[in-house]
Order: C-alpha cells, then structure tokens, then sequence
C-alpha cells in the first residue's frame, strides 16, 4: 500500500468503462478509488420504480435523480441553446448509463476506420482494426457478448467478417418467430438479416443469469442478464478497490509541474475532500468528462474539448406485416 | 394482510354510506378517495364499461382513474357525468355509435372520452412528456392496463419472464387463430 498518495489510481465514474479500468487495476495490486456521484441501488428497487412509474417511455423514470446527481433528463441540467435539443439518456448511479444500454456490441468494421481514404469523408482513425482487436476481444469477454462467429457483418452477405482472433463469450439467442419470418420475406428481397451482437447472456456468465426473454432490456434488465456497468463496480470492489459514492469530483489539481496530483470532491452533505493519487482516470460520460476536465482547465492544450460532441446516432424502420407475427 | 387495492376496493363498495373518511390510510390515499363523490363513482364505472364495451371492470382501479383525472381537472365528473347522459338520451348502444354521432365533435365531449379510454388502456392518466425528469402523468396500474390483452398470448408484459432461454424461436400457439 502507498503511503504518500491515498491511492495509486483515481478513477472518476464507476460506469462500465471506469468500473472495468478499476477492476483490471486492482487485479494487478493496485490501491484503487472510484468516485461516483450518485449512489448504489439495488437492481430490484429499480425494477420496481419501472413498473410503478406513470412514463414508461421514458428510460431515465425509474433511475435516481437527485440534486446533486442529476440524471440528463432534469430541466436542470442541461441548458440547450441552439435549434437542436440536445438531450441524452445519461443516468448517475453505480454501474452509469449501461443500466439501459440495450447492449448492442457491434464492433467497427476495418472500413469504418479508413473513411478517409475509402469514402474520402471524415477522417481515417490513427490505428488499424488489426491493432484494436484484441482490445475487442477482452471488452467482449468482460462484457459477455453472445454473437455469430459465421455472419458477415458488414450486411453483404459474404463469410464470418470482421475478422476475429478469437470466437464470441457465448453464441447468439436463437431468432424470435417475428426475426425468422423477416428473414425468410426479405432474404428474397436481397436484404442479409444477421443477428445483432449483444451483451445479454445466452448461458450463465459472470454471476449473470441466462436471459428468460423478460420483454425489457429497456430500461432496466429486471435479472440482470444484460450486462450493465454494476456487474464491474461490483468485481472492483471484490478486488480491492475503494468505491465512494455521493462523490461528485469537482476538480483535478494541478502539481507544480501541471501534472495532475490530487481530485477535489463533494458529497450532498456539503464535505469537501481531497484525495491524491498517482494517476487519475476521467471516465464520468461525454458530457462530464469533458466539464471537469474544463472546470479544471486541464487536458486541453488542443482546445477540443468539449467540441466535436455527437449524439448516439439511430435509424429505425418500421413495416406493418401482411401476416401475424 | 390488506393492501391498496383492496382498501380501495372496499372504499368503492363502501360509497353508499359515504364512508370515505381517512380513517386510518395514508393522506394520498384519503385524497384519492375524498375526491370522488359517491354517485360519479357508480356513473363512472358504467360508462366505462360501455366505453371499453366490456361486462365488468375493476372497481378500485375505476375509482382511481375517476380521482386522478379529478384532480387534473376538478370539471371532470361534471364532463363525464354529462357524456354518459348523454349515451343515455340518445339510447347509444356501442362506442361505434358515439363516435359516429354529431355531439362527438363536441370537443369535451370527445376529450372527455378519450381521458377515460387512454387511462384504462394505457394505465396512467395526463400527458406524458419526454426527455423530462417529471410530467403530470400519473400511474394507474402497471399489469392491469387493457392494451396488454390483445397480446397477452403472445407478449409477456415488460419485467415479467414465462419461459426459459429461446422460449421465443416457437411461434405464439395461438398463431392459427390470429
């Protein structure tokens, strides 16, 4: 254990990106800290703030919003200026916004990381999928991800693509009655229907259960078969790490040589901490990452922070059937 | 053990008396219930029923829905009241009827409708409002909402699970007669 910092690492959010960093830290021995500002609720209460809420549709309803830990729908907190009304679901809770995530694990396609020098549009990444795809792997097993290992895709129709070191955690759930019906009409039409890669388990995984088809993958997974972030805050705290909630950081402080050396939290109570550690992680969501990092006036010597941010793009179809599905 | 519905459920059958006073159930509970007169809670159940063209419904769940939408518009029973004389007078027999009947472009009288349908079916009253911490919506009922039924042979309601992994590769058994 350090003795001059209070930790070796700080992570800011315990979402599925920092849980996971954490967890993986304090497998190594690492003294960790996680700082989240909203609190721990317990599956069940979540599932039953959904079924007694009045707005269903709404996937944020069931979630904690408190005033010092704003989930994105509060008319507090976000202040839209422009013609756009920019309003993600993001939630402030342990585990973060993968508790209504869906779970869609698609990975990029090696096309998608040369749109420059393919389409001539936007820009080529800075690596090639060949490097990130081990990275792949290991996000798919810690988030167990259940996928075809024999579908192209891309949607042309070819063999297994993109290419894979190593096969999916668990094999896809077997096609709804509705799913085989579209693929027997539009397979015709030339259309490939595959199956979507997703981080909801199709047998027992990491503690999770098998999904039983419970009709609610949004906005809560009421057994927990859908990965969300809680399952890795829960295996970073088993491993060590120190998960403090009601921790809203405000601050990273800059040592004598701009280094980061210490994090300045505040509780709803109105104490304030300072906590110091060797590195620290920023992993509060697009939106809070980059306001801490502004507030704190680090990070930015190429003034893009904050700028660029773009929505969770969709697109959705829609078709009224000539037949019962 | 008594619990809510079943409180309310006495209520209702309690309004001949008059019995709603709070005696011992919580001060939402006391509302809900205070805000009902005694006479709008029966007229309200029937021409719910004619409305959704069904033999019975819950009475707990129609008093309910009548003390919420109460409160959303303290005119509400006055309007309801009026719509179901309405089907009286004109000896409508069927919602088809209604809707095809001139006074039904009276826009109370078809907002007034439309409020009494969308509560029983979709299990909240007021207007949702999205991508907003609050609304003035409020619950119902979860699983008692109608629009559930037509599906239920085929859908498990949301949070609820009938089947192990891939129940869903067989198709609904009631496919042939759909």
């Amino acid at each position: 254990m350090n003795q001059d910092f209070d930790a070796d690492v700080i992570v800011v959010g315990s979402g599925a990106l920092g849980s996971n960093a954490a967890f993986e830290l304090a497998k190594l021995g690492k003294s960790v800290i996680i700082l989240e500002a909203g609190e721990h609720i317990p599956r069940w209460k979540i599932v039953e703030n959904f079924r007694n809420s009045s707005n269903k549709g709404n996937y944020n309803s069931p979630y904690p919003n408190e005033p010092w830990a704003h989930h994105s729908y509060d008319e507090q907190y976000i202040e839209n200026t422009g013609s756009f009304e920019f309003r993600p679901g993001m939630l402030k809770l342990v585990g973060g916004t993968t508790w209504h995530w869906a779970a869609a694990c698609w990975r990029y396609l090696p096309n998608d990381m040369k749109l420059n020098t393919l389409y001539g549009v936007g820009r080529d990444w800075p690596l090639e999928y060949s490097e990130l795809e081990p990275y792949y792997v290991r996000a798919e097993i810690a988030l167990g991800v259940c996928g075809s290992d024999t579908q192209d895709q891309s949607g042309q129709g070819g063999g297994a693509f993109p290419p894979r070191s190593s096969p999916y955690p668990m094999a896809p759930e077997g096609d709804t009655y509705l799913f085989q019906r579209l693929r027997e009409r539009m397979g015709p039409a030339g259309y490939h229907f595959i199956h979507e890669p997703n981080g909801r388990a199709t047998e027992p995984y990491d503690g999770r259960p098998a999904c039983s088809g419970n009709n609610n993958c949004m906005p809560v997974c009421p057994i927990g078969a859908m990965y969300s972030g809680d399952v890795h805050a829960r295996h970073a705290e088993q491993a060590g790490a120190k998960l403090i909630t009601d921790a809203t950081a405000y601050k990273l402080e800059k040592g004598a040589d701009d280094k980061i050396v210490a994090i300045h939290y505040r509780s709803s109570t109105g104490a304030d901490v300072r906590l110091t550690a060797k590195y620290f992680i920023v992993a509060a969501h697009g939106l809070e990452t980059p306001k801490l990092l502004l507030i704190s006036e680090v990070a930015n010597s190429s003034d893009q922070v904050g700028r660029n941010l773009m929505d969770h793009t969709g697109q959705g179809l829609q078709f009224i059937a000539d037949e019962p599905l | 053990m008594i619990t809510r519905r079943k409180l309310l459920y006495s209520g209702a059958a309690l309004t001949g008396a008059g019995l709603f006073a709070p005696l011992w159930a919580g001060v939402a509970l006391a509302q809900e219930v205070s805000s009902a007169a005694r006479d709008d809670v029966e007229s309200f159940r029937q021409l719910s029923m004619f409305l959704l063209e069904r033999p019975s419904l819950d009475a707990a769940l129609s008093l309910r829905i009548l003390a919420q939408c109460t409160q959303n518009d303290p005119e509400f029973p006055q309007k309801m009241k009026a719509l179901w004389s309405k089907v009286g007078q004109h000896h409508l027999r069927s919602v088809g009827q209604l809707s095809g009947s001139p006074f039904y472009r009276d826009p109370v009288i078809k907002d007034t409708t439309q409020k009494i349908v969308s509560a029983w079916y979709l299990g909240y009253t007021g207007t949702p409002v999205s991508l907003r911490a609050t609304d003035g919506t409020r619950l119902v009922t979860f699983t008692g909402a109608l629009a559930y039924q037509p599906t239920a042979d085929a859908t498990v309601i949301p949070t609820y699970s009938r089947g192990k992994t891939n129940y869903w590769v067989n198709p609904p058994a009631t496919l042939a007669n759909d």
